[in-house]
């Protein structure tokens, strides 16, 4: 299977710090790699960077085999990339129907499977809140309208920063059963995640990050057996 | 109480004014953090233009050109400064930048058209004056308040009822995200800049029966138009029109009432403002970071 994101020695960080010393990542296509490592170790950074929010120092980001290191996100997104964020950055003064449209248009350029009245159907909760604005919104709800908008951009590749971060259990299985829901649409996805049951149910791969480097890849089935391996790697059980 | 209709009626057409062109200044900062201090030259190169096309006695085909060759003039001056304060980040430098962009602009119209106080007629068919409840008022200024209705009408509609407001919106509230979805919001940025730039010098051709072209009117005009968009709230439509009602009432009645306090009491409602709400009356919702 060929990889849909390469990433080579990508060096990146903030005002001069070096926060990304040398990540190499692949991620085929259709594949779901969990990201995982300590608070601090660049996973929210390598998603930025990955996204074009970013500005790599050096390195190379291939998206399907283009190189998009240092593009700026709308170039990014156009290549097929679309990214739920940490905090989930709804925006506020819109409402639902407004968030979503701003990336249905965006995407007209990019025909694919995802309308709006999909992304209802797949989460019947926007559609019934599809009049508030994005800060009338539970947590839960946000998370849902960011994976919807970010669906819109019907991605091959998605980027999913800590989707569970600060939801209640019962409201982080709801967004589990959203993101297992897209298992058959051959997404591939890069998936930041502290909640290692969430992230163990949902990927097919794990990375472990550690001072900006890949430190660890295999299988979720071949990570999860070893569990010293991975309290060592990632100081849980 | 007929005296204080007209103060009053004053105020409604300075805040029509001030409408047009405090929305430009308030949306850029909203959008891309950049404070445009040249943007009071670019109502005086809308003033000027009233000074050269529109000539005593002149027509309403005159003003209306007037207008458009405003529009296009500021249009212009506000592309090029969103391209020159796109080449930096920092605040300072930005602020900077177009404060020289603007002294410079101020210096050229100077030159050319000396540092003489000229005085711009309403054009002639709307020149004379009208009865409101026994007083005469002119008929141009009344004309200027109903700009001012039909602007924030359109404003609004654009920018909180169309896709385009949509993207407007959303990118004051959380630029990255809204260029994370696909948009490209350097095109949306160039794009306020200009129209609120034409705005603006459109606001110093029909400002110029009012208040006239002169140098050094540039800078009364960004201050107001600051104090206009602090009270208001940056970044927010709603908050630029309630601050440019107040701050035009503020001046008209304190001119009529306290005359000696008038320039002062523009200030004062500020400083009241900043002390009760200091994100403004009606600021723009930003991003919802949970």
């Amino acid at each position: 299977m060929t990889d849909l994101l390469s990433v080579r020695d990508l060096r990146a960080g903030y005002a001069g710090t070096t926060v990304l010393d040398g990540v190499d990542l692949t991620v085929p296509a259709g594949t779901v790699v969990a990201l995982l490592g300590r608070n601090g170790v660049g996973k929210t950074t390598f998603v930025h960077t990955v996204m074009g929010m970013l500005k790599p120092y050096s390195g190379s980001i291939r998206i399907d085999g283009r190189e998009l290191a240092g593009a700026a996100a709308h170039t990014v997104a156009r290549g097929g990339v679309a990214i739920v964020p940490q905090g989930r950055r709804a925006f506020a003064p819109l409402t639902v129907e407004e968030n979503l449209t701003i990336a249905a248009r965006a995407s007209r350029g990019r025909p694919g499977p995802w309308t709006t009245k999909r992304v209802y159907e797949l989460m019947p909760r926007l559609a019934e809140r599809r009049g508030n604005r994005g800060d009338q919104l539970s947590g839960g709800e946000q998370q849902m309208l960011a994976i919807g908008r970010a669906l819109l951009r019907n991605p091959r590749l998605l980027l999913l920063d800590e989707p569970s971060d600060g939801l209640a259990p019962a409201v982080v299985d709801l967004i589990a059963g959203v993101l297992e829901g897209l298992r058959g649409e051959g997404i591939a996805a890069v998936l930041v995640e502290q909640d290692l049951h969430l992230a163990f149910r949902l990927a097919d791969e794990v990375a472990v990050m550690q001072k900006g480097r890949i430190v660890h890849r295999s299988s979720t089935a071949d990570f999860r057996q070893d569990r010293r391996r991975a309290h060592s790697l990632l100081g849980v059980g | 109480m007929a005296t204080h209709l007209v103060s009053v009626l004053n105020g409604l057409a300075m805040g029509s004014l001030l409408f047009a062109i405090a929305l430009g200044l308030s949306l850029v900062f909203g959008m891309m953090d950049v404070l445009n201090l040249a943007h009071g030259a670019v109502y005086l190169v809308g003033a000027y233009v009233a000074v050269a096309l529109v000539t005593d006695g002149a027509g309403v085909a005159a003003f209306v050109l007037a207008v458009l060759a405003a529009a296009v003039a500021g249009a212009l001056l506000g592309g090029l400064l969103a391209a020159l304060t796109r080449a930096t980040t920092h605040h300072l430098d930005q602020a900077l930048l177009t404060l020289g962009v603007g002294l410079v602009v101020a210096e050229v119209l100077t030159l050319a058209f000396g540092t003489d106080v000229h005085s711009i007629s309403a054009p002639a068919p709307v020149g004379g004056g009208v009865t409101v409840l026994g007083e005469t008022y002119p008929v141009y200024r009344l004309l200027v308040i109903g700009f001012g209705v039909v602007l924030a009408v359109a404003v609004y509609v654009l920018v909180e009822r169309s896709p385009l407001g949509s993207v407007i919106r959303a990118t004051v509230a959380d630029r990255a995200m809204v260029a994370a979805l696909g948009v490209n919001t350097g095109r949306v940025l160039v794009g306020v800049f200009a129209a609120g730039a034409a705005l603006a010098a459109v606001g110093g051709v029909l400002a110029g029966p009012i208040l006239g072209a002169q140098p050094g009117l540039d800078e009364k005009v960004l201050l107001l138009a600051l104090v206009v968009v602090v009270i208001g709230g940056l970044g927010s439509v709603r908050g630029a029109l309630l601050g440019a009602v107040v701050i035009g009432q503020v001046q008209a009645l304190g001119t009529a009432l306290l005359p000696e306090y008038a320039s002062f009491l523009v200030f004062a409602a500020m400083a009241l403002v900043l002390l009760v709400r200091p994100a403004g009356l009606l600021p723009a919702r930003t991003g919802v970071h949970a």
